[in-house]
């Protein structure tokens, strides 16, 4: 007997688009179901109807949904506040939005425990201590008296997890619970889920873009696209037999060790617009193994086992002929590293010793009372048509790094020779001479376009700037070549950027930067803000361009997948400071320093092993009071005496890889 | 050439920032992403209906700012000399509604006087009674008896007249709409149905069919009755129009420059810059907005009066100190609209565009033009549409404190100011302050839904993806 029973649920728009497209599925009591997706796919958008909380303008048209044997569409509006909270329950992605930041967190927990067990003064007040303790805060009963931004994010996930228990729900919906949080905390609180589940026999619905996530969590998984379940089975045959083309390409987008040297296979185009595609499958347009039916006729649900579907014509022929291993090696091309071994001796850009640090002010004068040691003391180094990455938390200053090297943010200190010239202390004038040659990719393809400005304007810019092509003729010419080169069509030309999707837009992005012919691209997250999908695309742009170009980059990214693809050495930072360096292969499969060791095991990877996690306790101090010695003890498992008082000196492992731990000193 | 062109410093105000507007809309509807939310204002049916009337409002306004001084019979000595009263295209459609000025007061549709008078009887007698008007009613025979009936016949005249007119004028634009996207008329109509069009044909009739009302009845009527000297009150109301519009939107001139420059430049320098910039504004903010202004109004004042050799007419004094109270309110008003830009520099210099042009070395002068401006004039059109209101309110408050316009000038203010000690007469002459009332509220009540409609088209956060 399933605990949720949802079948042909239909979501739609008021123009008839539907955004969530007869989906049916089960959950059973105590079991993790994960929906599957990239963004807009409509995984919130199911959650919210099952909830009922559909935001204005869109309606649940059709559809059944039964919560233990209740009709939940059936209900009136008050009876649903009872099973809201009291029988489903929600998390959201985003902590520090989904807690009211002016009451207390006990308050928030007593509103539930009021509402849902009946539970007053004091008895809720014991109760919400029991919850605290129950999802892992420390001091429980002090901190029921706190206000939300007093906790770290993940506290606060925690307190919201908490908040969820309080109603005893007999469904958790998790709406990305962990996509906001870094890989170390991810790792507890995920932890944390699993433990609560296993307690409370609660059923959970876990929606996530994941893979890794999913690898880890789920017993069943539905994978969505563009509205509909296109493929539902359980977890262990998703990750060996995946069905669907779809799924199968999804696996192969994820960059990995394992695809070193060789583009990832990317899935052409993008997911397409709500209601663009009306006839026949809608992944027809980016399939690889499409015909002419695929174009013509929707797909039906076809049953391949017990409790596994699929919704491809490829298994609908007949019972007998799903064809298994069908998985192809798409689009293997093999990249010669001999060009970037020769270069790796010439150094593009030399940084010693940079200090970035922001003085903190206080009262009426604002003098300053101390200073967060954003960036404290970085050196690194990168050879011409090499990759560094800059891997770290958020939080650690790798993105002051980069602006820094800019000299967007003025250095405390430290020098950064960029082909030989010293770039700081020069005036503005002095700079522009030299700043075609290091240039700069944005995180968030849509904040780091100007939506005003057309696609030929934006990559002129730079040229207008930096005096690059004399006439406009030759402007234009360059445009092109550019739009080229980055895979865009000419007419997108004179489109603005609201125009384009998310990988469209990153690829204007980097040919922006390419406009002033620069040696060295700084690329800070350039593909976090993007789907795996188009991850991919772009990772193997950037390949691409380098190959072509002989450019470098400092990859600046928490994304440890990504370095294994992308870069050639790795620089690991935290709070302010590089802890363990080498070539990537050293570092990621020799790893010295327990940091990186546990940032490397709180990875979900999609075989599901979860084999040997390393949790580090708390969170990342303030880079404002950095701790005494080295600065990872407080959370260090193998933490010495000597760890406390001094901060360890670099101790070489082999003549390319550094480590700054006392383990390792001689 | 009978007449001469006179250009008051208002006229050349108001025509500048009507080139402004048709330049700025041709520039606009060049590019389609500035076109987008303009394309949302005109689907919102409140917002097309308010800015219908306000239409009504501007070219009342627009009709009065196109001064001239008609020539004088010429005296034979060749030289054209020109009347000193300077008149406007809206004096001479109204035509006698000017001239036509009785004793008095005079209640509105009155026929006789508001205030009992010694008449002599043909029979030589003394009578102590209210005598009939020069011009309202005066084609009546028997007042007593063909009042109501008169009013009554020639209202429904009128409104027929009107709504005739209207009809037609409605026909013809749906006809003409209709040929030009080649469907009949009637599948025209039912296709729009719901879209702002319909309500603003309909609109557009009532409109008509009031116009002719007043119209019609004005020929023979003090609509609105009266004032103490015995101007029609309609015609006031109706000139005051200009007025509430010219501080409106030329206030709005003088202030863009200070807040849009000075708010950005604050945001997007921060430091010292920002630092001046504020004091300027937190200490300008902290005076009363009242006594500032009262302060330079009457300074402003003395000085006409010392150089009453500056002007060659009465109507340009007034004209100055208008205009010169549309600078002083603009100087005191920029400090509301600054703070709201310079906040949303803050948030947009962070962006990552604005560091990419860093990153390039472009200046800072450029990437407050290129970058900044244009990503805050969504917050600029919408505070200058309502402010719009505000100010026409602040005008009748300022003039009614007596530091606004100059009393010659026709404005809210002074028919609000006038109607003060009226309303305390007894029996008490309550109809200028109800026109002068009504016609602001109209006007205020419109700009304010079009603002609104304004503000829901533009406005980026509210969330319209989906809802197509």
């Amino acid at each position: 007997m399933p605990l949720l029973n949802v079948k042909s649920l239909v979501t739609r728009l008021q123009n008839g688009a539907r955004i969530v497209d007869d989906v049916s599925f089960e959950i059973q009591p105590g079991e993790t179901f994960a929906l599957l997706g990239e963004s807009g796919c409509g995984k919130s958008m199911t959650a919210l109807s099952l909830m009922r909380l559909l935001p204005e303008g869109i309606e649940n048209t059709h559809g059944e949904v039964h919560l233990d044997k209740i009709d939940v569409p059936a209900l009136a509006e008050r009876e649903m506040r009872d099973v809201r909270g009291g029988k489903i329950a929600m998390i959201f992605q985003e902590p520090g939005l989904s807690l009211n930041p002016v009451m207390t967190v006990g308050a928030q927990i007593a509103e539930v425990l009021a509402l849902h067990r009946g539970l007053k003064n004091s008895a809720a007040d014991r109760r919400a201590v029991e919850l605290l303790q129950q999802v892992g805060i420390p001091d429980a009963p002090q901190r029921l008296h706190e206000y939300p931004f007093q906790l770290s994010g993940g506290m606060k996930q925690r307190v919201m997890i908490a908040m969820a228990l309080a109603g005893q729900p007999k469904l958790l919906i998790a709406d990305e619970p962990t996509t906001a949080l870094d890989v170390t905390i991810q790792a507890q609180v995920l932890q944390l889920l699993r433990d609560t589940q296993a307690q409370h026999a609660m059923a959970m619905l876990l929606i996530t873009h994941d893979l890794g996530v999913v690898a880890q969590m789920a017993h069943h998984v539905a994978v969505m696209y563009a509205g509909q379940i296109i493929e539902q089975s359980p977890r262990a045959q998703l990750f060996t037999s995946p069905l669907h083309p779809y799924t199968q390409k999804l696996f192969a987008a994820l960059p990995d060790i394992c695809h070193k040297g060789q583009q990832v296979a990317a899935i052409p185009g993008n997911v397409p617009a709500l209601g663009e595609v009306t006839q026949g499958c809608r992944f027809a347009p980016r399939c690889d193994r499409a015909w002419a039916l695929c174009h013509e006729q929707v797909p039906l649900w076809t049953v391949t086992g017990e409790g596994q579907g699929v919704r491809c014509h490829l298994y609908q022929l007949a019972d007998g002929k799903i064809s298994k291993g069908i998985v192809q090696a798409a689009g293997e091309k093999e990249v010669s590293n001999a060009v970037q071994v020769t270069s790796a001796a010439l150094s593009v850009l030399k940084v010693t010793d940079l200090k970035v640090h922001f003085p903190i002010r206080k009262g009426l004068l604002q003098r300053t009372v101390g200073h967060v040691y954003a960036v404290d003391g970085l050196s690194l180094e990168i050879g011409a048509g090499r990759t560094l990455a800059l891997v770290g938390e958020s939080g650690c200053g790798k993105t002051t790094v980069g602006k820094a090297l800019l000299q967007l943010i003025p250095p405390t200190a430290g020098s950064v020779r960029f082909a030989g010239a010293e770039m700081t202390g020069l005036n503005a004038q002095q700079l522009r001479i030299l700043r075609g040659g290091m240039q700069m990719v944005f995180q968030d393809p849509y904040a780091s376009l100007n939506p005003k400005m057309r696609a030929a304007e934006i990559l002129q810019e730079g040229m207008d700037a930096l005096f690059i092509g004399s006439s406009s003729n030759e402007k234009q010419q360059r445009i092109n070549v550019l739009l080229d080169q980055v895979g865009l069509a000419q007419g997108a030309k004179w489109r603005y950027p609201h125009e384009f999707s998310g990988g469209q837009r990153q690829r204007i992005a980097i040919a922006r930067a390419l406009a002033v012919n620069p040696k060295l691209l700084i690329c800070d997250e350039p593909t976090s803000a993007l789907d795996v999908s188009v991850q991919a695309q772009i990772l193997n742009l950037l390949k691409s361009l380098q190959q072509e170009l002989g450019l470098s980059y400092l990859f600046i990214t928490h994304n440890l997948a990504v370095v294994e693809y992308i870069a050639h050495e790795v620089c690991v930072m935290y709070l302010g400071r590089i802890v363990e360096r080498g070539n990537v292969e050293e570092v990621l499969h020799n790893t010295k320093h327990p940091y990186t060791r546990a940032l490397l095991s709180a990875v979900p990877r999609i075989d599901g092993d979860r084999g040997g996690i390393i949790s580090l306790a708390g969170e990342m101090p303030s880079p404002a009071k950095p701790p005494q010695g080295c600065h990872f003890h407080p959370r260090c498992a193998q933490v010495m005496d000597v760890c406390r008082t001094s901060y360890p000196p670099a101790s070489a492992i082999s003549h390319t890889q550094l480590v700054h731990c006392h383990l390792y000193r001689e | 050439m009978n007449f001469k062109l006179v250009m008051l410093w208002t006229d050349v105000m108001i025509f500048l920032l009507l080139t402004v507007a048709i330049v700025g809309g041709w520039w606009i509807m060049q590019r389609p992403h500035l076109l987008l939310p303009w394309q949302r204002l005109f689907r919102s049916r409140v917002g097309m209906v308010s800015l219908l009337v306000l239409s009504v409002f501007v070219a009342t306004g627009l009709l009065d700012s196109l001064h001239y001084r008609v020539a004088l019979p010429d005296k034979g000595n060749g030289q054209a000399v020109y009347a000193a009263e300077v008149l406007s295209v809206f004096d001479t459609l109204v035509g006698d509604l000017r001239s036509q000025t009785e004793k008095t007061y005079s209640a509105p549709l009155a026929v006789f006087l508001y205030a009992k008078e010694s008449i002599e009887t043909p029979e030589g007698n003394t009578l102590r009674d209210y005598p009939r008007l020069k011009y309202g009613g005066a084609h009546l025979l028997d007042p007593e008896h063909d009042h109501a009936g008169d009013v009554a016949k020639r209202s429904l005249v009128g409104i027929f007249v009107g709504g005739f007119c209207g009809a037609l004028l409605v026909i013809l634009i749906v006809s003409v709409a209709a040929v030009r996207s080649g469907t009949p008329a009637g599948v025209w109509i039912k296709a729009r149905k719901n879209s702002p069009v319909t309500a603003m044909l309909v609109t557009l009739a009532l409109m008509a069919m009031l116009i002719g009302l007043i119209a019609n009845l004005s020929g023979a009527y003090h609509v609105l009755g009266t004032d103490k000297v015995g101007q029609d009150v309609l015609y006031l109301s109706l000139k005051s129009i200009r007025t509430g519009l010219v501080i409106g939107t030329v206030t709005t001139l003088v202030m863009l420059p200070f807040a849009l420059f000075l708010g950005i430049a604050a945001g997007y320098f921060r430091g010292w810059v920002d630092d001046v910039i504020q004091y300027i504004y937190t200490v300008l903010s902290s005076i009363p907005g009242v006594l500032l202004i009262a302060a330079a109004v009457l300074m402003m004042q003395v000085t006409i009066e010392k150089h009453a050799g500056w002007f060659s007419s009465s109507i340009e004094r007034a004209d100055l100190r208008l205009l010169f109270l549309c600078l002083i309110l603009g100087v005191t008003s920029w400090t509301g609209l600054c703070r709201l830009l310079r906040g949303e520099a803050l948030k947009l210099r962070e962006l990552e565009y604005i560091q990419a042009s860093q990153a390039f070395g472009v200046s800072s002068l450029r990437i407050l033009s290129r970058h900044i401006l244009p990503n805050v004039m969504h917050i600029v059109l919408i505070s200058v549409v309502m402010d719009f209101s505000a100010l026409v309110l602040a005008e009748a408050v300022l003039s009614y404190v007596g530091v606004g316009v100059d009393p010659s000038t026709n404005s809210f203010g002074t028919l609000i100011n006038n109607a003060r000690l009226e309303m305390g007469r007894d029996p008490i002459v309550w109809w200028t302050l109800a026109s002068a009332f009504s016609f602001m509220l109209v006007l205020v009540l419109a700009a304010n839904l079009f603002a609104d409609a304004v503000r829901d088209a533009f406005d980026p956060r509210l969330n319209r993806t989906g809802i197509a």
